[in-house]
């Protein structure tokens, strides 16, 4: 009786505690710095924005396509000259397409009502020499090749 | 300003009190001719002195303790007929019915109690601010005793109470049954004691929980319903009592080194350090008795590198008790802890890919200060049927934050109570009091404030037979700034239901409510992209509780040394919740929302078995928090709450080693505030909780070794958006006690 009593205890502790499946894991995602060569007065913030690999950004609008994740740089401010801010953005495995571009309203703002995203042409500016770059994301994976050097 | 606060108390109410205290002193058996009962407790077992257990006259407050070899002596007693109870942790209670006391002989009366790993207090002193038992108690308690805090050689107090039932924290904020959430560590809806004296911080409300002597705990006990009749604001969702022990009549001294070793993550991408952490804990405490009188002192210094990048912490912390004992009718107890600390500093980890490592260029960020809590009570035993209690508090913190976003904050608070027990016959006994408190905040983000409040509460018990009836109320107006802000009636009712030796069941319903703290209404504050605006309009918060639980305890069923099953039934309604709200500019104010309603129920057992050879303990737990409109209909489920709460524990004893196993489970957090989920990147995921804890311990001669693991199999997770919980820790304890 002993003995049984501990190995129901014990099994149903062990049982429990063993089947993990939902801890978190490793992500994939993609690692970078954002580098800003200028500064604008008028910008409130920069966002590195990643969206579907067969989405042209002017498009970006349309309520059919949708922005998959951003990164908002928090740095408040941005002071004119040379400034650098790292970003991660978590993705799952696919193809996508980055771009970093200046905000013209507070980032917190945007984080605040994602349904901005849906207008976000009024309020972006697009640096020099800024094209969407597409990027690989495999599974367990951070894709760290993509700094940006970007000018306002 | 006392002298305003007494002005705006309603007349009538303190003429009430005055008489009511009048009349007591009148009923009083002073000068009269007295008797006495004396004589020894000891192990049935080993027939050793047992020292500190609790004896008193049921019905009454009065009471005293034995000594370190076992014997007791009761003055001052008026002849007539007396139940003794005796108790003390880890050994069954036992009661000696039909004293006759008379004139001046002393009554001789040895005892033998029945040691029982197992047996949390049978006698409990918080749900009824006096000793009840456990199982005549209105509200749902529990208790948790040295074996069980000895047992697993927490620095931090939150470890042992995160493996009870119905208890959870975030972030180091309390919560029981849900009630809390996670405020930002503003408010809360948990009153945490030490010896029955609040100990939240003054502006925030907090708790600094590194201010809690862990080693030199007697006991915890837990109301895990609205306590707010009996201590006021931030009782609404109960109350948890640290009680700290008395110095043992013969000398003692104590040396403890804890060591312990951070695993490195169990993703390797996650790996951020070279060496693995380490945590060093090491104490020296000394007691003894002088005369009369006992005191300890305790010297703490912790340094622990920490799981994550700015989890590290040094601290040096001095405590000290002193317990004065002018013959039976007079004692006084001083506590003083003083701690010094300096921690790390994040709210946000750098990314999920480095979810240990803090944000880029914030690696400077720390805090440090200097907490000096000052504690006295005085009890006068005026006749077996009149004791008068004060309690005086004196709390001062000076905190500034280094790095980033420098920050200062300097806090006192001052707290006096007076409390009176009274019997009025065998069956009627009742308890008032009056309670008085001050704050004084000068911090950089609240601003420079300052807020009172003066209560008076009244608590009366019947028995009637099998039953016991009890019915309380508190008064309390506060003011903030010299404003008053609000003035609250809360009263409650119970019934307890006793009908044999081994079950209780209790019905009970309560209005609760918390005045909001001083950083709820004055935070001006940046963090991370998030602002926290000021809200000096909030109003306090009300809660109507309600109840219904039921107790088993029976012992020597077969191999069974002890039984134990509580259940409750529970469901909170709450009016003016205030919570940490973001608007659409990503600005937070504490707001009122609407109303809000928590309700559940709890299942929990606990046995002993196999001559204490084993011991198990099981709750389950399940809430449903919403957030409503007025009319009661469901708008949202409330944030920051696990919807089913499961903590199990195993303990083995044999052949002088024990060996023990806990695990706690906490469902997916179904509502956050500040990051969702996103389905499309699984970036911001939130799982369920399962960790599990193992130990093993072992005493030779003066000395004591315990390893423990906890977190064993390297669960992650989160509870606060972006912040990782828990690293796997193994920690070698040994202790030498002479």
């Amino acid at each position: 009786m002993r003995l049984a009593l501990l190995i129901i205890i014990i099994s149903l502790l062990l049982m429990t505690a063993c089947e993990t499946p939902e801890s978190l894991e490793a992500v994939a995602g993609v690692d970078g710095a954002v580098i800003f060569t200028s500064w604008s007065d008028s910008l409130k913030g920069a966002v590195v924005v990643v969206f579907d690999k067969d989405l042209e950004f002017d498009r970006i609008d349309e309520p059919e396509y949708k922005v998959i994740d951003y990164f908002i740089t928090y740095s408040d401010p941005i002071s004119s000259g040379t400034s650098s801010v790292d970003y991660f953005i978590q993705l799952e495995t696919g193809e996508y397409q980055l771009m970093v571009i200046g905000l013209l309203l507070d980032p917190a703002q945007l984080l605040a009502n994602e349904e901005l995203f849906q207008e976000i042409q009024k309020y972006i500016v697009i640096p020099e020499n800024s094209a969407p770059r597409g990027i690989v994301i495999r599974e367990k994976k951070i894709n760290e090749q993509t700094d940006w050097y970007v000018q306002f | 300003m006392n002298s305003q606060i007494f002005q705006k108390i309603r007349p009538w109410r303190s003429i009430l009190y005055l008489i009511l205290l009048v009349s007591m002193f009148a009923h009083s058996g002073f000068g009269q001719s007295k008797g006495s009962i004396q004589g020894r407790v000891t192990d049935s077992k080993t027939g050793e002195g047992l020292p500190g257990v609790n004896i008193h006259i049921q019905g009454s407050s009065y009471g005293t303790s034995s000594d370190f070899d076992g014997y007791y002596q009761l003055d001052g007693l008026i002849p007539g007929e007396y139940t003794l109870s005796f108790s003390m942790m880890g050994y069954a209670p036992y009661n000696e019915k039909n004293i006759a006391v008379v004139l001046d002989i002393p009554v001789q009366l040895s005892v033998q109690l029945k040691f029982n790993v197992l047996a949390s207090p049978q006698v409990v002193v918080t749900s009824s601010r006096k000793a009840q038992d456990i199982l005549e108690s209105p509200f749902s308690v529990s208790a948790i005793g040295p074996r069980e805090i000895e047992a697993k050689a927490v620095v931090n107090m939150i470890d042992i109470l995160s493996y009870e039932s119905g208890v959870s924290t975030i972030k180091g904020q309390l919560n029981i049954r849900g009630t809390s959430g996670y405020t930002m560590g503003a408010g809360t809806r948990s009153l945490l004691l030490l010896d029955g004296i609040p100990m939240l911080g003054s502006a925030a409300g907090n708790v600094t929980w590194a201010t809690i002597p862990t080693s030199e705990v007697d006991r915890v006990e837990i109301v895990k319903s609205g306590g707010s009749a009996l201590y006021g604001s931030s009782a609404m969702g109960g109350v948890v009592n640290i009680i700290t022990r008395n110095a043992p009549h013969k000398p003692e001294t104590r040396i403890s080194t804890k060591i312990g070793v951070y695993s490195h993550p169990r993703v390797d991408e996650w790996r951020w350090r070279e060496s693995r952490g380490l945590l060093y804990n090491t104490e020296i405490s000394h007691s003894r008795s002088i005369g009369n009188h006992a005191a300890w002192i305790r010297i703490q210094k912790r340094s622990d590198d920490g799981f994550m990048e700015l989890n590290w912490e040094e601290a040096v912390n001095i405590s000290a008790k002193l317990k004065l004992n002018f013959g039976s009718a007079h004692s006084a107890a001083f506590f003083i802890n003083i701690l010094d600390d300096k921690a790390g500093l994040t709210s946000i980890w750098k990314s999920s890919a480095n979810p240990f490592e803090a944000p880029e260029g914030s690696s400077n960020d720390g805090t440090q200060g200097r907490k000096v809590v000052l504690n006295g009570h005085y009890n006068y035993v005026y006749s077996p049927d009149l004791a008068i209690k004060t309690k005086t508090s004196a709390y001062w913190n000076e905190w500034s934050a280094f790095g980033v976003d420098p920050d200062y904050s300097n806090e006192n608070r001052f707290y006096e109570e007076v409390q009176a027990s009274k019997s009025w016959t065998k069956s009627l006994t009742s308890i008032f009091g009056l309670t008085f408190q001050q704050n004084n905040v000068n911090a950089q983000i609240f601003g420079d404030h300052n807020s009172n409040s003066f209560a008076t509460f009244l608590l009366l018990e019947k028995r009637l037979h099998q039953f016991t009836l009890s019915a309380g109320s508190r008064w309390e107006t506060y003011q903030v700034d010299g404003k008053r802000q609000d003035e609250v009636f809360t009263p409650q009712l119970a019934i307890n239901w006793k009908p044999s030796p081994w079950l209780g069941l209790r019905i009970s319903t309560g209005k609760g409510f918390r005045v909001p703290t001083v950083a709820e209404m004055f935070t001006s504050a940046r963090r991370s992209i998030f602002t926290v605006e000021p809200n000096p309009d909030l109003i306090s918060e009300t809660s109507i509780n309600r109840e219904f639980g039921l107790t088993l305890l029976a012992g020597q069923i077969g191999f069974l040394d002890l039984f134990k099953l509580d259940a409750a039934i529970f469901h909170n309604k709450f009016e003016n919740f205030i919570e940490p709200v973001p608007n659409s500019d990503a600005v937070i104010h504490f707001t009122n929302i609407a109303d809000a309603r928590i309700m559940g129920l709890e299942l929990g057992v606990g046995l002993s078995a196999f001559n204490n050879s084993v011991d198990y303990k099981s709750a389950f737990t399940i809430l449903d928090p919403m957030e409503t409109d007025t009319e009661g209909e469901i708008l949202d489920t409330l944030s920051y709450r696990h919807r089913y709460h499961w903590i199990s524990s195993l303990g083995m004893h044999y052949w002088g080693m024990d060996a023990s196993f806990e695990y706690r489970y906490l469902s997916r957090m179904e509502s956050v505030e500040l990051f969702q989920e996103n389905d499309l990147t699984g970036a911001d995921a939130r799982v369920p909780i399962h960790i599990m804890n193992v130990g093993i311990g072992s005493s030779y001669q003066d000395w004591h070794f315990l390893v423990r693991v906890e977190n064993v199999f390297q669960y992650y997770y989160t509870q606060l958006e972006r912040n990782i919980e828990e690293e796997r820790i193994a920690t070698f304890t040994v202790e030498r006690r002479f």
